[in-house]
């Protein structure tokens, strides 16, 4: 019992980005046990469902979803990124130096006979010279484009693959969603769909840390990284 | 302020659903959605939901024909039938089993480059590499269709027989394609050359396009998978190409690829 106060203490200070649990389930080689993988995974589904409930406030045209209670959803959006989606250090394990500076997190969209425009690139959170993937929806929502509702709709099944350690006690990994997104005209009629194959990069780290009473907990801190989409109708 | 408003609107005009959509569930679910569930259903590691364990010992057969892209068999077409049997048959007769570390895959990114001003597409060939302890990355084994950057691998060079008495005089005309002056025991791969032409900043990466990966570990056999997005049950990573080969032709077809 005391134990899971302790746990549920530290849930309630720290933000969803990460979760603490018995530091015994980790095995000797530092790899991720099978608990570990699941529980990772739960976790990872729950901060993708947080995503595209936020992505769905950016993109909704009702009008109670104020400008304000919008930009509260893209920060809380971005809170689920690598930095926030501001601009990053890449490490490379093998030197243990710095590499490379990444601009940011970014949507990938594949141009589709429907929409040639759409650049294949898009950073989530906009800077001086681009307007973000975020703000862009939010942009397409103040739009008169012909769609009264939108839904989005993912599948139950959330794969994420291929848990590899790139350094000590620090794990990448990939989640895959199937997502439907469906816009609605003013007359009820579906006026664009797609079904689409998301592939989002995933970082993990464990920590060992001290709980105020003295106890070891194996604390994990996910955040997510660039969105692939890919076309599957 | 802003807990009170989100308590206040409506929950369908958010217009979100997870896992509510029947159809979406069972297009997710049978879907090869990855390298690494490909490997584990040929495996039979995974079962795809759309097929049943009867107990007559086929299980792994029927899941290493369900990788296949069957839209390429054509109906009454029995000679690729027999061929993915027979592939089948092999594969599991040798009990192979693919993993992503095991030697004999090859990734092949198909890459748009700037040249000279032009969009061209060159193919990179990465393998996956153990760096240390239990760590492994990609790295680039090799490339190919360099010939759009002008890459001439014919060896017609001429350097006079009298040369050597002339300080090589005739070295000149080597500059700039000294590829056709190569000795027939010289090795030249088109890595090196696309590695010396990105150095010297003529060569620009813009972007991987696709992404296919080329298999060797079935004796007798090369299969290369790509993704085959589609709205049914065959849908996702699949075997599009499956031919049958002897060592020494498997050997060139992956020379062929590492562009040596």
């Amino acid at each position: 019992m005391k134990k899971q106060t302790l746990t549920l203490s530290l849930g309630l200070l720290l933000s969803s980005t990460i979760f603490a649990q018995n530091v015994n389930l980790v095995t000797e080689n530092g790899k991720l046990t099978e608990a570990e993988q699941e529980e990772i995974t739960e976790r990872i589904k729950v901060k993708i469902e947080d995503f595209v409930r936020y992505q769905g406030d950016l993109a909704t045209k009702s009008p109670e979803l104020t400008p304000a209670v919008k930009n509260a959803s893209k920060q809380k959006a971005l809170d689920l990124f690598v930095e926030k989606g501001d601009p990053y250090w890449e490490m490379n394990p093998i030197t243990g130096k710095k590499e490379r500076l990444n601009s940011g997190v970014k949507m990938w969209i594949i141009p589709s006979k429907k929409f040639p425009e759409v650049k294949k690139w898009k950073l989530m959170k906009g800077n001086a010279k681009s307007v973000g993937y975020l703000d862009g929806l939010i942009r397409r929502s103040q739009r008169s484009d012909g769609y009264k509702q939108i839904v989005i709709e993912q599948a139950d099944a959330v794969r994420v693959d291929t848990f590899r350690e790139v350094a000590p006690n620090k794990f990448e990994a990939v989640a895959y969603v199937v997502q439907h997104f469906c816009g609605y005209s003013s007359d009820g009629f579906v006026r664009y769909e797609d079904y689409t194959l998301k592939r989002i990069k995933i970082y993990i780290e464990r920590k060992a840390e001290i709980t105020p009473d003295g106890n070891a907990v194996m604390v994990y801190y996910i955040l997510l990284g660039d969105i692939q989409s890919d076309d599957i109708w | 302020m802003t807990l009170l408003l989100l308590l206040t609107v409506p929950a369908t005009l958010r217009a979100q659903s997870w896992g509510s959509n029947p159809e979406l569930n069972a297009l997710a679910n049978n879907m090869v959605k990855s390298l690494n569930e490909f490997m584990h259903r040929f495996n039979a590691d995974e079962v795809p939901p759309f097929i049943t364990d009867d107990g007559s010992g086929n299980l792994r057969r029927k899941c290493i024909v369900s990788l296949f892209d069957l839209e390429q068999v054509p109906n009454g077409e029995s000679a690729l039938a027999d061929r993915i049997t027979d592939f089948t048959a092999t594969a599991i007769g040798n009990d192979i089993r693919l993993d992503i570390t095991s030697p004999g895959l090859y990734a092949e990114a198909r890459c748009r480059f700037s040249y000279k001003k032009k969009d061209i597409m060159l193919n990179l060939i990465l393998v996956y590499e153990n760096f240390k302890e239990d760590y492994w990355c990609w790295r680039i084994a090799g490339a190919n269709g360099l010939e759009a950057t002008g890459l001439d691998t014919t060896r017609n060079g001429y350097i006079s027989p009298v040369d050597h008495a002339m300080s090589f005089t005739e070295l000149e005309k080597a500059f700039p394609n000294t590829s056709h002056f190569r000795s027939a025991d010289s090795h030249m791969d088109q890595l090196s050359w696309l590695s010396a032409l990105a150095q010297s900043g003529v060569l620009k990466f813009e972007g991987c396009e696709a992404v296919v990966y080329h298999f060797t570990q079935v004796p007798g056999y090369l299969f290369t998978v790509s993704m085959h997005p589609r709205k049914n049950i065959n849908t996702g990573w699949l075997i599009h190409d499956l031919a049958e080969t002897t060592d020494i032709g498997k050997q060139a077809f992956i020379n062929q690829l590492l562009g040596r």
